[in-house]
């Protein structure tokens, strides 16, 4: 009896262990089998989404997409290393040893040797029937429109992963709508590797990335560039950046900023030149700001245009002498007169009329010490210190601009509102952005808050024209237009203190002052031919004036 | 109606039979089109790439700087300062007086 119960004991155990080896098999282990197998009879695409495009107001193209290539090798499929490795290196432009290096390391299945090469160029090397050489599509941006508008575009790189990714600009700040969703392809395949038609097959279809359909004017892009590179040559500056609004929807017509870079060959180039210094490049604006304070003292009815000073000497504040920038006193003066001889006396004046706390709060109402909200993606503003921390040679300095920094897209925006019946709006590059299917989502404009009244609108343009006609300036404006502008000419401080030579001069304005087409704001850093912005920004900002005029056929 | 229903007995089998050989045949057939699908799919990738290249293309030459370089190499300047001539709403004629 006890044998019978032996031999059932010794099947019982192996039938146990087998049903436990079974579960083993297909349960804990059958996800991974399941891979395994499916790896072997299925085949997976990545159906890749395209780019999409950047196009100007007119629709055409700034970036788009070009066929490229990523050029691979199958080492183990290659049997004459060095022939290929010649071929292969001529080609594509690069030392035979280093292809040959690549090509000959040990262990290695499947070796990547460039990346978004050109289609042509890949053509002359797939013509060469080089066994275990292969090509995939990896396509490339492309720019018609060569460097044009390369701060504002940005530029598309790789990410950690090596897949495309938009830095900076427009490519780094709608990324996810440019980028769009990859697609899915999984189909049963025979032993060579050829799809079944009947066989079980999955499909998800590539959702491409938008275009994005942009408020820029290319041929006012272009002239814009052509003159500030003709500017920054002609009066020596270092650095030069010029922006032209809409004044009714703050959208941005032109954007342009020298040095820059090429988007296609960034790599090429100082990544210090990435950032776009428009809208992150920040600076003391010097006399521009007195039109600022200006208006404020007068929605405030503290002053009116003929309100009068004495302007005879320098005025004291504290410790500090405040002198005006010729050291030329004119006795008794209007408002009017403190913005045409660019006064900083006069404008103390006027800062002590308004307080530090009115002040404060119209600067802030201005959109002052915070990003205005443009949509690129590396905008920052400098901080804008509290009021109580001011003391009362704050309150002077930032009269006239000094010792108070903002970004040049924060100044034109607040300048802006003065063309616009005093609302502040916020600037917007992309005004549309379009599908695959061809539905175009409209971004309307944002008006922010209105920070003076149109009356007060009114009286500050008419100041500005004013200063124009009678200023230092007066000699570039182009004849029988009304332009509503103010120079600039601002210290740059150096480790503390403001370096005697060196400036940022500019010129802030809009034109035709009674119906403003667009508003411009020009800079020159450091020009050598002459410190101040009357003698520099503002005759560039003429000149540019004259082109738009002529552009949009606005008569004088 | 026995004798219809023998026939339709009798018959099954071979259209059963049929069918079998005929789904078989498709089967084949479409096993071995996998193949075309990719030479199809090959031949619209090609199409669609050169569409790209040829769309970037028309972007080159209508770019606003080739424009230039076409025109200057055709012999046109920029107009000077006082070339530009504005005509207001208004036309600067001399109309007769009315009697």
């Amino acid at each position: 009896m006890w044998r019978a119960w032996a031999v059932f004991g010794f099947l019982s155990l192996v039938f146990g262990l087998i049903i436990v080896r079974l579960f083993w098999w297909q349960v804990v282990r059958a996800d991974q089998l399941r891979r395994q197998a499916a790896s072997q009879y299925f085949i997976e695409f990545t159906l890749p989404a395209t780019r999409g495009s950047i196009v100007s107001f007119d629709g055409s193209p700034l970036v788009m997409n070009q066929p490229a290539f990523l050029i691979f090798a199958e080492p183990r499929k290659i049997e004459d290393d060095k022939r290929v490795s010649r071929e292969v290196a001529s080609l594509l432009d690069r030392e035979e040893k280093e292809i040959e290096e690549l090509l000959t390391q040990p262990g290695r299945v499947w070796v990547p040797l460039a990346r978004k090469v050109e289609a042509s160029v890949a053509e002359q090397l797939e013509s060469l029937n080089l066994s275990g050489i292969g090509f995939e599509k990896e396509p490339k941006r492309y720019y018609p429109e060569a460097s044009t508008a390369a701060h504002l575009l940005g530029f598309v790189g790789s990410d950690v992963n090596g897949q495309d990714r938009g830095y900076f600009g427009l490519e780094g700040n709608f990324d996810r709508e440019l980028r769009g969703q990859d697609g899915v392809l999984r189909l049963e395949k025979d032993a060579h590797g050829a799809p079944i038609l009947i066989g079980e097959a999955q499909r998800i279809d590539p959702e491409d990335g938008r275009t994005l359909i942009l408020s820029l004017d290319r041929v006012v892009q272009q002239t814009v560039e052509k003159r500030l590179l003709e500017g920054i040559k002609k009066y020596g500056a270092k650095e030069g950046s010029v922006i032209v609004l809409d004044p009714k929807n703050g959208t941005v017509l032109a954007m342009a900023s020298f040095p820059n870079y090429d988007p296609g060959n960034f790599t090429k180039y100082d990544n210090a030149l990435y950032k776009n210094p428009v809208v992150a490049g920040s600076y003391e604006p010097g006399s521009t700001f007195k039109v600022l304070v200006m208006a404020g003292a007068l929605n405030e009815k503290l002053v009116t245009p003929t309100t009068t000073m004495e302007e005879r000497g320098p005025v004291t504040v504290g410790e500090h002498t405040i002198r005006t920038w010729n050291n030329e006193y004119h006795g008794t003066i209007t408002m009017m007169q403190v913005l045409e001889y660019s006064s900083n006396v006069g404008m103390v004046f006027v800062a002590r009329q308004l307080g530090k706390e009115k002040l404060f709060s119209y600067l802030k109402a201005f959109g002052l010490g915070v990003p205005t909200g443009i949509d690129l993606e590396e905008e920052t503003s400098p901080e804008l210190r509290p009021d109580r921390e001011w003391r009362d040679i704050d309150l002077a300095t930032a009269s006239f601009g000094q010792g108070i920094a903002v970004t040049p897209i924060q100044m034109v925006r607040a300048v802006a509102a003065f063309a616009n019946g005093g609302w502040v709006m916020e600037p917007r590059v992309v005004k549309g952005i379009r599908d695959r299917r061809g539905k175009t989502v409209e971004l309307k404009p944002r008006k922010v808050r209105q920070v003076i009244s149109e009356a007060t609108a009114s009286i500050i343009t008419e100041m500005m024209v004013a200063a124009v006609e009678k200023g230092e300036a007066k000699w570039a404006k182009p004849k029988g237009y009304r332009i509503a502008g103010k120079t600039g000419t601002a210290q740059i401080p150096v480790a503390g203190h403001y370096d005697e030579e060196k400036t940022i001069a500019s010129f802030i304005g809009f034109a035709p002052a009674d119906h403003p087409r667009f508003v411009m704001l020009v800079t020159l850093r450091e020009p050598s031919s002459s410190p101040w912005g009357s003698e520099t920004a503002a005759p560039l900002f003429f000149t540019i004036a004259h082109d738009l005029f002529a552009y949009w056929g606005i008569s004088p | 109606m026995r004798t219809l229903i023998r026939f339709i007995v009798s018959i099954l089998p071979i259209t059963a039979a049929v069918l079998v050989i005929l789904q078989i045949y498709i089967t084949n057939e479409l096993v071995g089109a996998g193949k075309e699908l990719r030479q199809i799919e090959r031949t619209i990738a090609a199409t669609q790439e050169a569409n790209e290249r040829l769309t970037a293309r028309v972007a080159s030459n209508s770019s606003l700087l080739t424009l230039r370089q076409k025109a200057e190499a055709l012999g046109f300047v920029e107009p000077g300062r006082d070339q530009i001539l504005t005509f207001t709403e208004t036309l600067p004629v001399a109309f007769q007086p009315q009697p």
